[in-house]
């Protein structure tokens, strides 16, 4: 079990006590994997971010992180692994600079004074950030705000981190930013266990896995391109797939064949 | 012709500290029945655009001319005679006694709006609606508008049921408080509200807002069933699937001022990188085929199979 980051067994969970949101969900996340999970509001994605946040406790089952149960008795122990970016940027502000902000989970950890600056600036760099170290907060962009809100969650070296929609307030380029940065911190740490809840499929293609959420229950899982392949059973839950398997799947039906497994390729393979 | 701008400026407290020039010169039609995106960055204009179809906002210059009836910067008969001046003064730029003499034109042929008629002929749906609830029952919400309008009870009560059906909302609401309903539902029932009025012409300033796709998605299919129902619309929205999948025309504006009339198709056929938008990922896709050296006709195509089509037609020919 060493391998497995979070493990749910017969996980139930309901807000009102008569009708579940969550209904006996069992699953196993591998460390080090990428995970992505979709479903509409209401499909109980979120309820089991939070679930494996902490932030809620399973009305049955048990919830595992790194083979500890995640109960009142276990749970600070655990929560220095659980690294959690939030939705809304403006949120998670605490400091008056990018500076404080990062220092912020640092100095709460009893983080000596004199190491912390050059691991500060270690952070920052790494999301881009290492020139806007002394700005203020709020005259960031909405993409910058979560970076570093990305670099404050780095610093205090996670095991897990959760992205509970943490693009959907931002532009496209501020999704961008994010999607980027994601790609880059696997790149850097391949221990790090990373899910990301989103409503937006084109988000999903670069995860190993992708776990389909609907009415509380798995709908699907698998590797993206076997979920996005049954284009038909998710359409059936008013879900779309991205554009690469849209595109393949028209061209299927023309009668042409395409291999690729991104969009660049897919534009190298249409048109050379 | 639904709506007409005419040489329309606005400035927002003008004569102030805080005067700030917001539309100029705006010249623009509108279609009777068609779905026009409204589209552009925050502080470009559009919603003190849309604010001036039911008079919210006067013109500071110019008029605006819905079904018929003119919107003028001040009352309808002193402006003529300005205008009037206008063209005798000797000061004035040959430029501007032209301006007055189409603005002349317009209001020599039209008569002045009523606001109580244009109130009920133009609809505006602002963004978060449910917040603008307040009756004790959702039916009294809906029937609040046709009351105020001058219609019976009874009439009233028909109205809103009507209304309420069209967006979905069946009887079992109909004496259930507004607040209690859940936040989509509440959105319903404040456009409700405004069909209850059967205005000609409905806008709507980014009516998604906040809503997760499928609600999003369900609240498009609505205002497009409306539109088919021969209601003209006009959506402001950041959006850019939505001008793509439903409207007709689109407006771009940029630093107050209409930078294009154009179709959806022609938009992202040739506005490639600009930043007022962000094109669907099926467009700028094509655009990257295009930019490889792919005759694509981008404006000819409309979703993916259109794509693996005329992808086959181009090598078949090659």
């Amino acid at each position: 079990m060493k391998n497995v980051a979070i493990s749910l067994k017969n996980v139930s969970y309901s807000y009102d006590k008569k009708n579940d949101v969550i209904k006996n969900v069992s699953l196993d996340i591998e460390k080090g994997k990428f995970i992505s999970v979709i479903g509409h509001n209401g499909s109980g994605k979120s309820t089991f971010a939070k679930l494996i946040m902490g932030l809620l406790e399973p009305k049955e089952g048990e919830i595992k992180i790194f083979d500890l149960p995640l109960d009142g008795e276990h749970i600070s122990q655990i929560r220095p692994y659980l690294g959690i970016v939030f939705q809304n940027p403006d949120n998670q502000f605490i400091g008056a600079t990018v500076r404080d902000d990062i220092a912020f989970g640092l100095e709460n950890q009893c983080y000596p004074q004199n190491k912390m600056d050059p691991l500060i600036e270690e952070y920052a760099s790494r999301v881009g950030m290492s020139e806007l170290l002394d700005k203020e907060p709020g005259n960031l962009s909405g993409g910058q705000k979560q970076r570093v809100a990305i670099a404050g969650v780095l610093a205090m070296h996670p095991k897990i981190i959760v992205f509970d929609e943490a693009t959907a307030m931002l532009d496209p380029q501020g999704k961008d930013d994010i999607n980027k940065l994601i790609e880059l911190m696997r790149k850097k740490n391949e221990e790090l266990t990373l899910i990301t809840i989103t409503h937006n499929v084109e988000e999903t293609q670069t995860s190993d896995e992708v776990i389909v959420f609907n009415e509380g229950e798995i709908y699907m899982r698998g590797k993206p391109e076997d979920v996005f392949l049954k284009a038909d059973k998710l359409r059936s839950i008013r879900l779309d797939t991205p554009l690469l398997y849209r595109v393949k799947e028209a061209f299927l039906s023309v009668g042409i064949k395409l291999k690729s497994k991104s969009i660049d390729e897919l534009k190298e393979e249409i048109w050379p | 012709m639904a709506v007409k701008f005419k040489h329309v400026n606005f400035t927002y407290s003008p004569k102030s500290p805080f005067e700030h020039d917001a539309l100029f010169d705006i010249n623009l039609e509108i279609d009777k029945n068609s779905f026009t995106a409204v589209i552009g960055h925050t502080g470009s204009g559009k919603s003190t655009l849309i604010q001036h179809i039911n008079a919210l906002l006067l013109p500071t210059n110019g008029v605006v001319n819905v079904n018929e009836t003119l919107i003028t910067p001040i009352r309808f008969r002193k402006y003529r005679r300005y205008l009037e001046k206008t063209i005798k003064n000797k000061k004035k730029t040959n430029e501007q006694k032209e301006i007055a003499r189409n603005l002349l034109d317009e209001i020599n042929n039209f008569n002045p709006y009523k606001k109580k008629k244009l109130r009920s002929e133009v609809g505006i749906v602002f963004q978060f609606p449910e917040y603008q609830l307040f009756e004790e029952t959702v039916l009294k919400d809906v029937s609040f508008g046709p009351r105020n309008f001058g219609k019976t009870k009874e009439e009233a009560i028909n109205l809103a049921k009507e209304a309420l059906n069209r967006v979905g909302i069946d009887e079992t609401y109909y004496e259930r408080s507004p607040f209690e309903l859940s936040g989509g539902e509440k959105r319903r029932v404040a456009i409700a509200g405004i069909l209850a009025m059967k205005p000609s012409i409905l806008i709507l300033d980014e009516p998604t807002a906040g809503l997760d796709p499928l609600s999003s998605l369900k609240m498009m299919e609505l205002f497009f069933e409306i539109y088919r129902q021969g209601i003209t619309i006009i959506l402001v929205t950041h959006d850019m699937n939505h001008v793509l999948n439903y409207s007709t025309h689109v407006i771009v504006m940029r630093d107050g001022k209409v930078e294009r009339k154009t179709t959806p198709r022609e938009l992202f056929a040739d506005l490639k990188g600009e930043d007022v938008i962000s094109l669907p990922p099926l467009y700028k896709f094509m655009h990257d085929l295009v930019d490889r050296g792919c005759p694509l006709k981008i404006d000819k195509i409309n979703n993916e199979k259109d794509l693996a089509r005329a992808i086959k037609g181009l090598k078949g020919n090659a």
